[in-house]
C-alpha cells in the first residue's frame, strides 16, 4: 500500500495500461509536452513517445473521431478532452458515431474520453459543468466518475479494457485535495458496480464523484444526532447499479439522491424515478434530492457557493427527511 | 476489347444477379421483437 | 451469383489496367447503375420501409478509387458509394435484405439503406451526420502510421460535408501528422436543394487544399479512368509517406437527394447537360 492523490491514480492507471499494452495511446490537446492542463499526462511522453501520448490540434471532434477510428483499426485509444465542457463540441462523434456503432454494426469501439469535470474552483460557466447526464442518456456509451483515488484508478483500468466507449468523468476539485492508501498490485474496480461507502440503516444517500465526500461529512455530522445513514456511491453511472441501490433503499426505507450537476433532468432524477418505481413500497417518505441550481455555473465565490450542493445542504436535507 | 454480345452478356449476368437478390431479400425472415435490445454494448 | 462478382483482386503497384480490370470495372459501373435502378423501382412500389439514396451519375468515383485502392486499406464510404461496396464484396442479396430490414441484412434490421460497415473488408461504417467519417478515417489512418504499416484511408463525402466544422478540422488534423489519407469529395452540385455556389464562395473544393499544406485535384468524376489515375496517385503519395490528398470528383446528382425528392429545384437543361456525360455510357463507348 502507498498513498497518492486522486490525480495520481488517474496516471498510474494511464501508465501501467500503456506499459502493458502497446496498443494503448492517449491524444488530446497538451497532453504531451505540457503534461496536460492539470498535469495528469505528466511524464508520459518522456516514457512513450509523442505517437503514443499526442498533442492534437484544437479540434475536439477530430481528437474524438481519431480515437474511433484507431479503435477500429486496433487500437486502445485514451482520448483527454481539457475540460469536459469542451466535449460538447464532439458531441456528434460521441453520440452519433461511438455510441451506437456497436449497435448498428457488430463491431466493437474500445475507446476512453477522459473528461476533468465539476466546479468548486471558481472555473466559472465554461469551466465547471456536471454535464454527466447528456452522456447516460445515450445507449451505448459507458459512463464512469470515480471519487476516490482507489476508484479512479480501478475504474481507469476497466474502462481502458472495455471494449464499449466509456466517459470517464474525473472531478478536478479532488485531482489534488484527495489523498488515500492503495494497493502496488494491478487491481481493477469493474464498471457497472456501485459500492456502499458508509453503511447505515436509517436514510440512504446516492451520490457519485466529489459530492460522495460532501455526503460522507454529513453523514458523519447527522450520526451525532442519532441517524444512521448509508452511503452509496454509484461509481459508475451508466449502465446503473440499480441492485445495489435498490437493495440499500429497501433496508432504509428512506432516499436522498445527492448531485453536482443541474438539478433537474440529472443522473438524480434518473435515480429517484428508479426507487419510485422499483422500491414505492419499501419507501417511508418521499425521495429527496440536493443537486445544484438550474443556472450556469456561476463565477464569483458567493454564488458559486449557493448554487453548489454542500455538506450543510445535505444535512438539512437529511434532517427533513428524517423527520418524515 | 468487348463488343456488344459481352455487353449483353455483362448486363443480362447483373439482371439475374439482382433478381436473385431481390428473391432472396423478399423471402428473408425480419429480425424478432425480442433482438430489440441486442449489441447496445459489446 | 455469378463469377465476376467478387471481392477485387490486388492490382499491384502498376499504373496500367489489363483488359480483365477495364471489364471488372465496367461491371460494378453497371452493377451499381442497374442495381440502383431496380432500387428506385422497389421503393416506388412501396417493396421496402424507409428511404433511399442512390449515387446514378457518380458511380465512376466509388469505382475509380475503389480499384485504386487495396483491399488491406480503409474506407469510408458516404451515401454515394454504393460500388464501393460491392467491389469490397457484400453482396447484392446482402444489400437488399438490409434496405428490406430484414435479419440476413449487414446490421441484422438495425439499421437501413446504406449503412454498413465491416472491418472484415476494412470498411468503416457511413452514419447521417456529414463528415463524420472523415476524422474516424484520419483515426484509421493514424493507427496505421503509428504501427509503421503500409495501409492508407479513404474517406468520401460531398460538396455539402465540405462545409462542415467537422471537415476543417479533419483537413487539418490529417495535414499536421501527414497522414495517409485520401480526401475523396464527389462535388454533385447540390447539398439536398442547396446548389454549390450558395455552398462556398470558390469554384474548387479542392483549392481549400492549399490553406491546410497539402495537395488538392481536381478531377472530372465522371471519367472512372481519370478518378483511377487521380487516386491512384493520391494512394501513392500517402504510402510514400507524403501525406493527405483532397481529390475533388466534379460530378453530378442524377436524382433527388432521396427518391422521396423530386429535385424540381435543378434546371432540366443541367440534367440534359450532365446526361451527356453519363459515367456508364462514356466508358461504355
Amino acid at each position: 500500500m502507498r498513498e497518492v492523490t486522486y490525480l495520481e491514480a488517474i496516471r498510474e492507471a494511464l501508465w501501467e495500461e500503456m506499459e502493458k499494452d502497446d496498443s494503448v495511446f492517449i491524444l488530446g490537446e497538451d497532453v504531451g509536452a505540457y503534461g496536460g492542463a492539470f498535469k495528469v499526462t505528466d511524464g508520459l511522453l518522456k516514457r512513450f513517445g509523442e505517437w503514443r501520448c499526442l498533442d492534437t490540434p484544437l479540434a475536439e471532434m477530430a481528437i474524438v473521431g481519431a480515437a474511433i477510428g484507431a479503435s477500429l483499426m486496433g487500437m486502445r485509444p485514451v482520448a483527454e478532452i481539457q475540460f469536459s465542457d469542451f466535449m460538447i463540441s464532439a458531441f456528434d462523434q460521441i453520440c452519433n458515431m461511438a455510441a451506437m456503432y456497436h449497435y448498428r454494426l457488430g463491431e466493437p469501439v474500445p475507446i476512453v474520453i477522459r473528461a476533468p469535470f465539476g466546479g468548486g474552483f471558481r472555473g466559472g460557466p465554461f469551466h465547471s459543468q456536471c454535464a454527466e447526464a447528456w452522456y447516460c442518456h445515450m445507449p451505448g456509451l459507458k459512463v464512469v466518475a470515480p471519487a476516490t483515488p482507489y476508484d479512479a484508478k480501478g475504474l481507469l483500468k476497466a474502462s481502458i479494457r472495455d471494449p464499449n466507449p466509456v466517459i470517464y468523468f474525473e472531478h478536478k476539485h479532488l485531482y489534488r485535495r484527495i489523498k488515500a492508501q492503495i494497493p502496488d498490485d494491478d487491481f481493477m474496480v469493474p464498471l457497472g458496480q456501485a459500492e456502499v461507502k458508509r453503511e447505515g440503516t436509517d436514510i440512504t444517500i446516492v451520490t457519485y464523484s466529489a459530492m460522495l465526500h460532501h455526503s460522507l461529512a454529513a453523514a458523519e455530522e447527522i450520526a451525532k444526532e442519532g441517524v444512521s445513514a448509508e452511503v452509496v456511491d454509484l461509481r459508475t453511472l451508466s449502465p446503473l447499479d440499480k441492485a445495489t441501490v435498490l437493495g440499500s433503499v429497501r433496508k432504509t426505507g428512506k432516499a436522498l439522491v445527492v448531485y453536482e450537476a443541474h438539478k433537474t433532468f440529472g443522473v438524480g432524477a434518473e435515480v429517484s424515478a428508479l426507487i419510485a418505481e422499483e422500491a414505492f413500497t419499501a419507501l417511508d417518505g418521499p425521495v429527496a434530492r440536493v443537486a445544484s441550481l438550474d443556472t450556469p455555473v456561476p463565477f464569483s465565490p458567493p454564488l458559486e457557493e449557493a448554487y453548489l450542493p454542500n455538506r450543510d445542504k445535505i444535512l438539512k436535507a437529511l434532517r427533513d427527511l428524517a423527520a418524515f | 476489347m468487348v463488343d456488344r454480345d459481352k455487353i449483353q452478356e455483362i448486363v443480362n449476368e447483373i439482371n439475374k444477379v439482382i433478381d436473385d437478390a431481390i428473391a432472396y431479400a423478399e423471402s428473408s425472415p425480419y429480425p424478432d421483437p425480442a433482438e430489440v435490445q441486442e449489441g447496445v454494448y459489446a | 451469383m455469378g463469377a465476376i462478382v467478387q471481392t477485387r483482386k490486388s492490382t499491384k503497384d502498376i499504373a496500367e489496367l489489363k483488359d480483365q480490370d477495364l471489364i471488372r470495372m465496367y461491371y460494378y459501373l453497371k452493377l451499381t447503375r442497374q442495381f440502383e435502378d431496380r432500387l428506385r423501382v422497389l421503393y416506388r412500389q412501396g417493396r421496402f420501409p424507409g428511404s433511399v439514396y442512390l449515387s446514378t451519375g457518380q458511380e465512376a468515383i466509388p469505382v475509380g478509387c475503389g480499384f485504386a485502392l487495396e483491399p488491406r486499406d480503409a474506407v469510408a464510404p458516404s451515401h454515394r458509394d454504393l460500388a464501393l461496396h460491392f467491389i469490397r464484396g457484400l453482396t447484392p442479396r446482402e444489400i437488399l435484405a438490409q434496405y428490406m430490414g430484414k435479419k440476413t441484412g449487414p446490421t441484422r434490421g438495425k439499421d437501413g439503406n446504406i449503412h454498413f460497415g465491416n472491418m472484415k473488408t476494412n470498411t468503416l461504417g457511413f452514419i447521417s451526420s456529414m463528415a463524420a467519417g472523415m476524422p474516424v478515417a484520419l483515426g484509421a489512418a493514424l493507427a496505421f502510421k503509428m504501427r509503421g504499416e503500409d495501409r492508407v484511408a479513404a474517406v468520401f463525402f460531398g460538396d455539402g460535408a465540405a462545409s462542415t466544422g467537422t471537415a476543417h478540422e479533419s483537413l487539418n488534423f490529417a495535414a499536421v501528422f501527414r497522414l495517409p489519407v485520401i480526401f475523396v469529395c464527389n462535388n454533385n452540385q447540390y447539398a439536398y436543394s442547396v446548389p454549390v455556389e450558395k455552398q462556398m464562395a470558390i469554384r474548387d473544393i479542392a483549392e481549400r487544399a492549399k490553406g491546410y499544406g497539402f495537395p488538392g485535384v481536381v478531377v472530372d468524376g465522371n471519367d472512372v479512368l481519370a478518378v483511377y489515375r487521380a487516386c491512384r496517385e493520391a494512394v501513392g503519395r500517402a504510402r510514400g509517406g507524403g501525406g493527405p490528398t483532397l481529390l475533388e470528383c466534379k460530378t453530378m446528382r442524377m436524382s433527388g437527394h432521396g427518391e422521396h425528392d423530386s429535385a424540381f429545384y435543378v434546371p432540366s437543361e443541367k440534367f440534359a447537360e450532365w446526361k451527356r456525360r453519363d459515367p456508364v455510357d462514356r466508358f461504355e463507348r
